[in-house]
């Protein structure tokens, strides 16, 4: 009899989970709402994998990602950063340029692409000056059509999903390099495609390699993972659902899900949670001081909870959350605190914090059959890859669960 | 190179609303100036006020005199500074009870006495309401109410004031030098009846370079660090003593309230949730301060101390979202005893010729809503000595772009910028908004939206490089607001930072270390205060940042 899988989460882990149970001969339904994490992404792939699964590169692959180990990408800041992986429209300069040399950065009126400021920026760096790279700018005819200068990175990809486009772009930027011979890479903003990345089309026409930078959140990269995974699920036979996930119950006969419109039809052998941290919507930072209360807040609870109802267990460093001895939750300074990158600044709000999880990965304290992946698992390094992997290995597992 | 001292007439230290308030004062009766800050501009108390001019109505029944002046002086900067300010009329809510009925007799006559002194700023008598008319006028409360009372005051971007100080001062031949230190001030050695002079030594903190000047008078208007100040002048202490007193407040991403509602605090204190430009702000406390006052910032303890208030009367405010915190120290007049609020709000121009330092003086005390008496009389003071013939100009001659309101939408359509932009241009530069915008169509990239949230545009940054005396990101959101909104500088900080390090001609490198110094001090203000929706932004900003400035 084949498993019947369901997956919760259409970000990266939940897309391994799906695939990987899918490449194991069971029957998979993949159930999302509405964009998380992984839409956001960047196109650049973090993470602490230094080995993968066979089963993840698997799905790397069908996403039409590239794995590279000390990739380097530019980014808006005007810095340049390593990654161990990157979208396929992304430029990495460690692969253009090994040996150094100049990169064309043309430029634009588009009001947030400052060709000149970046350029300049980039050739500072450490990374630049370490591996002989200069960013120059010239040229300026990015963009075709007038309204061109007022619209988003993501509508101007979906521009240069028309191969015409790219080929018009692709003249512009020859008659640029004309005057340029030195030229050994063009980086340009995040516009190359929607649908598909299109960098390898344009630097085919060119005649030297063109990617874009790292973009930011709402930028095309995240679009395009969506596009990537809506193709493979298709191509793979994952049936998908859109919707918001209520509650997940284990009966005799096998797990049941609810969306918030209604239940979803038959039951499940095997479940996977992949619903995603703070960020993806999986968890939610509730103390509760934030729900309705005058003079004092409603009873106290623990300040950290999952989206959707199911028999879990919230925690962190292999604890469960319990009642803090305050009305009012955790001091949330004390959830806070500052992580270091390059210099880096930011807050990091209750990094560990998730569903704590078996050394089999499945569900601590849950019934059997009931698996977590991704950011939604508590303890686990937070990267792009890793989630990848936890979600391929979720999804192995659930395929091969028996009651 | 030895460079010979500056010789001008007045070392100001300090550049807060007293500072710049004076500077402003000297400079138009024809003095010359040098105004010394050691951070930025309104640093202190003067940029983490509640926003408000408020007329100090609570002083009425003890401290009369105190009220007309606050109400007077308000007036005048409302004269002076038309396009800064804006109205936030206020509601209290009177709970029933066994004294409510009585209770709200009395408010209602304190009120009406409270009336005769609004006229002084162009203020609007108050009314007393009926608990449904509150409830009408106020759907949020949800307080078992006998009555309500409203009065009117005004609100004001105390930060953009000082700014406007010390700009007129500059035009008027001062010279303003900000993230530069005092490091000493030393009597110069005189021959006797000489005219006493002093040294006074300041230190650029960003190039290292000192920078001495020589002066006639030197004014010592640093607030809290008054006293810290003293002790650089060899001054005692115990003629420049003040009791620093911390005041939070909570700022919320948009306009909750139709009024700024007054509630009562678990400890007797009123404080408010008022509508303020285009957030709200909760506030505020009165705690004794013996902390660090380069880095103030609010706990989650006075966060939620605040909130219990409000929510008593306005309980959706626990739902709602906020967006930041802020926290700067009162200068309050000392007197060990009292409890904080018991506290006098009086300023004090202590003259130290009797501690052998004629001609140095120190400010005590004050109000933002009376600043430019306080500054008035200091600088009666000095100019007693060295320009007695001149009078203060301050109430009657308006500050830069105070001299007429633009009509914003008009901007907006000539410029082609969007009315909201248009009108908190207006807002903040009022008469000089149209050289900016000038900038726009000069140069189309300075089109470019840095700060959504404001919004600020490129052309706005570079006005404030350029102009207004700002050189970090910091500097910069001070006098825009770039970066104070709920996205808390993640998509704003760093792009700011590159056109500051290019406006300055630093090193990119430069804007990016200031872009990662604002993101951290505003990110630690947040903390105090986060909710649920604001986690998720951290979480997103935590991503995005990771992915451009570190490792993940």
């Amino acid at each position: 009899m084949v498993t019947r899988v369901l997956v919760v989460g259409g970000g990266v882990s939940g897309t391994a989970a799906s695939l990987a149970a899918r490449k194991a001969g069971a029957h998979v339904h993949a159930v999302w709402g509405p964009a998380g994490a992984s839409t956001l992404t960047s196109g650049a792939l973090h993470g602490a994998q230094d080995e993968m699964t066979a089963e993840a590169a698997a799905v790397l692959e069908t996403l039409g990602l590239h794995r590279k180990a000390r990739a380097l990408l530019a980014t808006v800041a005007g810095t340049l950063r390593e990654a161990a992986g990157y979208d396929a429209a992304l430029l990495d300069l460690g692969a253009a340029l090994p040996e150094g040399g100049i990169v064309f950065v043309p430029r634009s009126t588009s009001p947030g692409w400052d060709a000149d400021l970046l350029a300049r920026a980039w050739s500072e760096t450490g990374e630049a000056q370490g591996r002989r790279l200069r960013f120059m700018a010239g040229g300026g005819t990015l963009l075709r059509f007038t309204d061109e200068d007022r619209l988003p990175d993501a509508d101007l990809a979906a521009r240069h999903d028309d191969p015409a486009r790219v080929r018009w772009l692709a003249d512009r930027l020859k008659e640029d390099l004309a005057g340029l011979a030195e030229a050994k890479a063009v980086l340009l903003p995040p516009w190359l495609g929607l649908v598909r990345p299109q960098a390898v089309a344009l630097s085919r026409l060119v005649g030297v390699p063109c990617g874009e930078i790292m973009s930011s959140p709402g930028g095309p990269a995240g679009l395009r993972f969506d596009r990537h995974r809506d193709e493979a699920f298709t191509a793979a036979g994952v049936e998908t659902i859109r919707g918001w996930v209520a509650a997940i119950t284990a009966t005799p006969s096998g797990f049941v899900a609810r969306l918030e419109g209604g239940p979803i039809p038959g039951t499940f052998h095997a479940v996977v949670l992949a619903t995603g941290g703070l960020l993806g919507g999986g968890l939610r930072y509730e103390p509760s001081e934030a729900r309705p209360g005058t003079e004092l807040p409603a009873a106290p609870s623990p300040s950290f909870r999952v989206t959707l109802d199911a028999q879990v267990l919230v925690g962190q460093g292999g604890h469960p959350l319990g009642i803090p001895g305050s009305l009012f939750g955790v001091a949330p300074e004390s959830l806070v605190w500052p992580f270091v990158g390059d210099g880096g600044i930011g807050l990091d709000v209750a990094a560990r914090v998730g569903v704590l999880s078996t050394p089999d990965g499945s569900v601590r304290g849950g019934p059997p059959g009931l698996f977590v992946a991704g950011e939604l698992e508590a303890d686990q390094p937070r990267g792009w890859l890793d989630a990848l992997v936890s979600g391929a290995r979720a999804g192995s597992l659930a395929a091969h669960f028996r009651t | 190179m030895i460079v010979r001292p500056a010789e001008v007439d007045v070392a100001i230290i300090g550049g807060g609303i007293n500072g710049t308030g004076v500077a402003r004062d000297l400079a138009l009766r024809g003095l010359s100036v040098a105004l010394f800050e050691r951070n930025d501009l309104a640093f202190g108390a003067s940029g983490n006020s509640s926003g408000m001019i408020h007329g100090g109505v609570r002083y009425l029944s003890s401290n009369p005199s105190v009220t007309e002046q606050s109400c007077r002086d308000s007036g005048y900067i409302q004269r002076i500074a038309p396009h800064l300010l804006f109205r936030i009329p206020f509601l209290m809510p009177i709970a029933a009870g066994k004294k409510g009925r009585v209770l709200l007799e009395l408010v209602d006559a304190y009120f009406r006495a409270y009336d005769d002194y609004q006229p002084l700023k162009r203020g609007e008598p108050h009314t007393r309401l009926s608990a449904e008319d509150a409830q009408r006028l106020e759907p949020g409360l949800q307080a078992d109410m006998v009555g309500a009372i409203t009065f009117d005051e005004w609100g004001v971007d105390g930060a953009r004031l000082c700014v406007l100080n010390a700009l007129d001062a500059r035009e008027h031949g001062a010279r303003i030098h900000v993230h530069t230190t005092v490091e000493a001030v030393t009597k110069l050695p005189a021959a006797t009846g000489a005219e006493p002079r002093y040294a006074v030594r300041g230190r650029d903190l960003g190039s290292e370079q000192t920078l001495d000047v020589h002066a006639r008078a030197v004014v010592n208007a640093t607030g809290a660090w008054a006293p810290i100040t003293a002790a650089l002048g060899a001054l005692p202490q115990r003629r420049v003593r003040v009791r620093p007193g911390k005041g939070i407040h909570v700022v919320y991403e948009r306009r909750l309230v139709n009024y700024a509602i007054a509630a009562d605090t678990i400890d007797g204190r009123t404080v408010f949730l008022e509508p303020w430009q285009n957030v709200s702000v909760l506030g505020t406390t009165d705690d004794d301060y013996y902390g660090d006052l380069d880095a103030v910032f609010a706990t989650s303890e006075e966060v939620r101390y605040l909130v219990q208030a409000v929510a008593k009367v306005f309980p959706s405010l626990r739902e709602a979202r906020a967006i930041g915190t802020y926290a700067g120290v009162r200068p309050t007049l000392y007197e060990y005893g009292p409890h904080e609020d018991k506290l006098s709000r009086e300023h004090e121009v202590v003259d130290h010729e009797g501690d052998g330092a004629p001609g140095v003086y120190s400010l005590l005390g004050g109000k933002l809503a009376s600043y430019r008496l306080f500054a008035q009389e200091a600088s009666d003071r000095v100019a007693a000595r060295l320009a007695p013939a001149t009078r203060s100009t301050t109430h009657a001659r308006p500050l830069p772009g105070g001299e007429r309101v633009p009509d914003a939408l008009r901007l907006a359509e000539d410029h082609d910028v969007t009315p909201v932009a248009a009108r908190r241009l207006v807002y903040r530069h009022g008469n000089r908004t149209e050289p900016i915008l000038a900038r726009l169509s000069r140069t189309p990239k300075e089109r470019e939206v840095v700060c959504p949230c404001e919004p600020v545009t490129a052309a706005e940054v570079r006005h404030v490089v350029a102009e207004e005396m700002a050189c970090t990101v910091d500097d910069v959101a001070r006098r825009t607001r770039l970066g104070y909104g709920a996205c808390g500088g993640m998509r704003c900080a760093v792009r700011c930072g590159q056109i500051v390090a290019d406006a300055r001609g630093l090193a990119p490198r430069e804007g990016l270390l200031q872009a990662q110094a604002f993101l951290h001090r505003a990110g630690r203000a947040r903390a105090a205060a986060l909710g649920p929706e604001q986690a998720r932004q951290e979480a997103l900003a935590r991503a995005h940042l990771t992915a451009i400035l570190g490792r993940s």
